[in-house]
């Protein structure tokens, strides 16, 4: 993948865009970068009774990555959020790990992207 | 809660052996139909007149060759690029089943066994010169060939010696096929993912360039209106039985039950919103069918006619059904068009704007990502957009509509979201 820097930001944008609108007070993005992958680790906080948003996020978290797909679709991430979006963080990324604290009202998000 | 690790589509009530039976039966389906429309050597005398035809919009490969041998071009190209799929052992997911209908529509009107190889040939080139697996753009070339006509008007619409023409007609296809893998990236966030024939939009600003080329060259295109008629009652018929048979498997298949469609019709529909992936295939089949009898009821309802072009509107609706329309979503866009046939200088009836309405419907993620009513809106100003923005291509790119949708989602979005944004304060 060309464009492998600007897939990792986007997803990081959407990610970003996502918890915002769930009202997030702190979003805390961490990227990693190796020869092999991109580890991406978001940790943030949300507003309200969220628990149906986030059980269909990690869903679509889970999606399996779809590499004939990326050319197609990647420019699209972190753009104007409808909520189905995180989808194409989904089949953007080869392993997942979501950890949701309902009562703290938090989520620790574990990414990575193989190169 | 913790949760790890991918999801695994073994788990699929259909799995990709299923949807690959799926995808070549279709075009099985299609050959059978048109092989038993005429004899073979008429239908191998229509496939020669049809790879022969220059075929910018509109020409109806019904009246150019035959729907005998319309049927099978149609669905040898299914055949082809499932196969295609196959051997690089793509996972079949709804944007597989879009790609693969909307080549299965516009075979019926625009692409052919000769073509449409140049344009996937340039794809090709462009993922080899930068050491890059074509699978990964494999997308992109299969909706790319919305350019094919330019292939075919050089090759046989031009005079020039032949040696010269064929020669210029592949490397112009080579050459529009090379160009559109970056331009498709960079011109998608233009109509943030709301016009779902995004190719379209690529290939009408590729198309628009060309031609001016082509134009200040001295090369002038005619417009041109080939169009069949008198075959609605057996068209019509082919089109609800695959419809019902879409509902019926599907049914069936989910357990006869409708879970799936309610959340799925919840969607905006925006780029990209996989509904195989996200809801699974036998839902997926339903929402195809459904939306393809909509299509059909709306034809008969405005008195339209059913013919290569028309019946290709419908098989992109169907093929996009597992790519984000709904009901819900192509309704509101129909009648905005429906409305523009109300107050506007032209008819339902012509045969432009029987296309437009079909097609519109690649603004449907405008109703699903808003409210309703901006869908209307979207088809009233669709249906005026798209009768002038086809000139600037000549016809070239076939996915006229979602040049239009790209430029009516471009303007329409940013206001929307931003009456969207004061209303959430």
């Amino acid at each position: 993948m060309r464009d492998e820097r600007f897939v990792v930001s986007r997803i990081v944008s959407e990610l970003m865009t996502f918890f915002f609108a769930m009202n997030a007070h702190t979003f805390q993005a961490h990227v990693v970068k190796n020869e092999k992958q991109h580890a991406i680790t978001i940790e943030s906080d949300y507003e309200g009774d969220q628990d149906n948003k986030i059980r269909e996020m990690t869903r679509l978290l889970r999606m399996p990555r779809a590499r004939e797909m990326e050319n197609y679709s990647w420019s699209l991430s972190g753009d104007i959020s409808t909520g189905q979006e995180i989808y194409l963080v989904g089949i953007l990324t080869d392993t997942v790990s979501v950890e949701h604290d309902g009562e703290a009202k938090t989520v620790r998000i574990v990414l990575t992207r193989e190169l | 809660m913790v949760l790890n690790g991918k999801l695994d589509f073994k788990k699929a009530l259909v799995g990709d052996g299923g949807r690959f039976f799926f995808l070549f039966s279709f075009g099985t389906l299609l050959c059978i139909f048109g092989m038993t429309r005429d004899s073979m050597p008429v239908i191998l005398s229509g496939l020669w007149r049809i790879a022969a035809e220059p075929d910018y919009l509109v020409t109806d490969y019904i009246e150019v060759g035959g729907m005998g041998a319309a049927f099978v071009n149609s669905g040898l190209l299914v055949l082809l690029f499932t196969g295609i799929l196959a051997l690089m052992k793509v996972r079949v997911r709804g944007i597989s089943i879009a790609a693969v209908f909307i080549v299965s529509g516009f075979a019926l009107f625009g692409k052919n066994l000769l073509n449409v190889w140049f344009i996937l040939g340039g794809v090709w080139l462009y993922a080899k010169v930068h050491g890059e697996p074509f699978f990964q753009y494999v997308y992109i070339a299969f909706f790319g060939t919305s350019l094919a006509p330019i292939v075919s008007q050089i090759m046989f619409g031009i005079d020039l010696p032949v040696v010269v023409r064929i020669a210029l007609g592949a490397a112009a296809g080579l050459g529009a096929g090379f160009v559109l893998p970056p331009l498709a990236a960079a011109l998608l966030p233009v109509h943030h993912g709301f016009n779902l024939y995004n190719m379209g939009f690529t290939s009408g600003m590729v198309g628009t360039i060309t031609v001016s080329l082509f134009k200040s060259h001295g090369f002038v295109v005619e417009r041109r209106m080939i169009w069949s008629t008198g075959n609605d009652t057996l068209l019509a018929s082919l089109l609800v039985v695959l419809c019902v048979s879409l509902i019926t498997v599907g049914f069936r298949l989910n357990g006869r039950s409708a879970a799936g469609l309610s959340p799925m019709w919840r969607q905006s529909g925006k780029l990209i919103a996989d509904f195989v992936d996200m809801f699974d295939f036998p839902p997926t089949m339903m929402n195809m069918g459904l939306n393809g009898l909509i299509g059909i009821a709306y034809l008969l309802l405005a008195r339209c006619d059913f013919n290569g072009p028309t019946i290709g509107g419908i098989f992109t609706i169907m093929g996009f059904s597992a790519m984000g329309k709904t009901p819900r979503t192509i309704v509101p866009v129909m009648l905005g068009t429906v409305l523009g046939g109300l107050t506007k200088t032209w008819s339902l009836t012509d045969p432009v704007v029987q296309l437009t309405a079909l097609f519109s419907t690649t603004l449907a993620p405008i109703a699903g990502g808003f409210v309703w009513w901006a869908g209307v809106i979207a088809g009233y100003v669709h249906s005026s957009v798209v009768l002038y923005v086809g000139v600037l291509h000549s016809g070239f790119n076939l996915y006229n509509n979602g040049f239009a949708g790209g430029l009516v989602a471009a303007v329409l979005v940013p206001l929307l979201e931003a009456f969207r944004r004061r209303s959430q304060r």
